[in-house]
């Protein structure tokens, strides 16, 4: 933040997409939650809240209009807690929140904070939940937790370097084209009045480690090929009597946390994505074809070279001084016709996996369950996040139309494969 | 604890339905109804925000579109006394209303009716400038001449609707504009030359034809045309 008077901050590089893509119906959002072992106290939690929003800086703004960019500037109002609802991530309002680009929700013993992607991303949104659920523990119940790593000391002042732009910080000199097919996409019946339906699939994350070492893979590139092959049964059962080489590719988004290759404190967006994804026009594939495709596809693109390339795209044409002279209501329209042709167009969802969730000890008494959900995507009908906390793994898929094909192609794909799974979900 | 018999996960004990595949869950051992309070989210469910500002957008509109008229009216019934030259001007305001502001004020899109609803007003106004300049082109050249373009709109539209594929659509675009302008040739010749003769669309015809079988080859080779799409990506 910088300057005299109301403290304000440019957009970081991947959140200037963001405020021009958002519509009436939509908006990047994103939520985490954790379950406590008792009934959350709404008092304690609002005075939580205010302690956590003073550390967390970045949290506590509103989103403005310049003339050539959106800007955020620091936001005194207090910040509104609600309690939560059965259909979560709808669009939010500026004047419904207060002017935050977040919400704090609370259901039973649950607190849940709903971000919109302009603030941050999921790595971001985990310390700042860690945060608020840590200071929530320690005003209600005199828990003394250690401070440190991803739960920060609300009685320290904000750090700057947590608030840098990670992409300008780390962007080298070279980069690289985005192009790429267009992938096949799930299409449905849409909810009428913008229902978004949640399943959450629960599995024990020793089993699944178990299965994918027995391939020698990471429990990302595992559930992703699986993930894959659900895409491909639909799409060879949508179109039957389509010509193989119709058949279009399936390619799933995968977001990569850029902290772990770039030397940043960052807790605003610093993330980038791989689209690992099979040609089903080449054939029918096998479970260990895909795993061995994704490995190389994500080995490949994982290295600090590539990722640096890629998103130093972005940060150059940001830096362009004729774009950047340009009004905002035409960058608006030309940001919005980029993102309508190249974003989720070129993949069949979007894959979050956000690791395993890890608290102190002190604080793990208290905590049951931790949850990261996706907003829906803007043109994919649905979107897949997964957290592990406490042994289980969650993952959480939402979904726009009333169909709900791919949840059960996915899930019982994961059975078949001996894991076990438990369903909740939000149906009406 | 219940399974569901037809996808084998395990339900959590508040579903009444398999989520994934709508199947029913009966268990005779479960005999109470599942706590309300136990489900893992409440009740209540967030609205979307109303169009609201679309609503908004059309009563302005069509307040700022009354100018232009009634400035007209004023002017033209203060100078001559009576309604003469600035009746086109009601009439042609009354066609942009309907052309533009009927399909914003809309909940949801209904093409085919505004597609109607236009061609009928078109064929009104000019109608009602026929009948006042007392012209003979009302019959034999506007109302086919209007219809023509209506049909080409529908095609069009539904060419939109059935084809996904780029260039079918291209080819379709092409094949249509090259048919409607011989259409329109052929109207204007019958009115004026009282004989059905094409003279200059067939050089747009022809070009026309070849282009949409060019296009509808294109959309046959695959290789190529992701070659297009790559050299032409925006």
């Amino acid at each position: 933040m910088s300057g005299k008077g109301k403290a304000w901050m440019r957009l970081d590089n991947a959140a200037k997409i963001y405020p021009a893509s958002m519509r009436r119906d939509w908006m990047a959002m994103f939520r985490l939650s954790a379950t406590l072992a008792e009934p959350v106290d709404p008092e304690v939690l609002s005075a939580a809240l205010a302690r956590t929003l003073k550390r967390c800086a970045w949290f506590g703004v509103r989103l403005g209009r310049g003339v050539c960019w959106y800007y955020v500037e620091h936001n005194d109002a207090p910040p509104i807690l609600e309690e939560d609802v059965r259909n979560p991530c709808m669009p939010m309002r500026a004047k419904n929140s207060r002017g935050y680009a977040f919400r704090v929700r609370y259901y039973a013993n649950r607190i849940a904070v709903e971000i919109f992607h302009v603030l941050t991303d999921g790595t971001g949104g985990l310390w700042f939940l860690k945060t608020l659920v840590a200071e929530y523990l320690t005003l209600r119940y005199g828990v003394s937790i250690p401070r440190g790593g991803d739960i920060l000391d609300c009685d320290a002042p904000p750090d700057p370097g947590e608030m840098e732009d990670g992409f300008l910080a780390c962007a080298g000199s070279v980069t690289r084209s985005r192009s790429e097919a267009d992938s096949f996409h799930l299409k449905g019946t849409p909810e009428r009045d913008g229902f978004i339906h949640v399943t959450t699939g629960m599995l024990p994350v020793e089993a699944l480690k178990a299965r994918a070492a027995e391939k020698g893979v990471s429990l990302t590139v595992y559930l992703t090929a699986v993930l894959i092959l659900a895409f491909d049964a639909i799409q060879r059962r949508r179109h039957p009597l389509r010509r193989a080489n119709r058949l279009k590719p399936v390619k799933i988004c995968v977001p990569v946390n850029l902290r772990r290759f770039f030397p940043t404190k960052t807790l605003r967006n610093f993330a980038n994505y791989v689209n690992p994804g099979i040609e089903p026009s080449y054939g029918v594939y096998t479970f260990d074809e895909v795993l061995e495709i994704v490995t190389h596809q994500m080995g490949m693109e994982l290295t600090p070279k590539v990722l640096g390339a890629k998103f130093t795209t972005n940060v150059r044409s940001e830096q362009n001084a004729v774009l950047r002279a340009t009004p905002l209501f035409l960058k608006d329209l030309a940001m919005r016709a980029a993102f309508y042709m190249t974003g989720d167009k070129k993949t069949a969802t979007c894959f979050s996996n956000l690791g395993n969730a890890t608290l102190p000890e002190e604080m793990a008494l208290f905590v049951t369950r931790m949850e990261f959900m996706l907003g829906p995507l803007s043109r994919n009908p649905v979107a897949i996040g997964t957290l592990s906390y406490g042994g289980t793994m969650y993952i959480n898929i939402t979904r726009t139309i009333r169909e709900s094909e791919l949840e059960r192609e996915f899930f019982t794909r994961l059975v078949k494969l001996g894991l076990p799974v438990k369903i909740q979900s939000n149906e009406r | 604890m219940s399974y569901c018999v037809n996808c084998g996960v395990e339900l959590d004990e508040t579903l009444r339905r398999c989520p994934l595949c709508g199947t029913e869950v009966i268990n005779p051992n479960q005999r109470s109804a599942p706590d309300p309070a136990a489900r893992p989210f409440p009740s209540k469910v967030e609205q979307l925000e109303r169009r609201a500002v679309r609503r908004f957008f059309t009563v302005m509109a069509t307040l700022m579109l009354l100018i232009p008229p009634v400035v007209c009216l004023l002017c033209n019934v203060l100078s001559s006394g009576r309604i003469t030259w600035s009746a086109y001007v009601l009439g042609a305001t009354a066609m942009a209303y309907v052309y533009v502001l009927v399909p914003c004020a809309a909940e949801h899109p209904h093409p085919w009716l505004f597609l109607l609803l236009d061609c009928g007003v078109t064929l009104l106004f000019l109608y009602a400038i026929a009948a006042h300049a007392h012209g003979d082109w009302f019959l034999p050249l506007a109302l086919p001449l209007t219809l023509s373009v209506a049909v080409a709109i529908a095609a069009v539209l539904l060419l939109f609707r059935r084809c996904r594929a780029l260039f079918v659509r291209l080819s379709g675009l092409l094949a249509l504009s090259g048919l409607l302008c011989a259409a329109i040739n052929l109207f204007i010749s019958l009115y004026l030359e009282r004989t059905p003769v094409l003279h200059w669309s067939l050089f747009v015809l022809a070009p026309c034809l070849i282009l949409a079988a060019i296009a509808l080859v294109i959309n046959r080779r695959v290789q190529f045309k992701e070659e297009v799409r790559r050299r032409f990506f925006i």
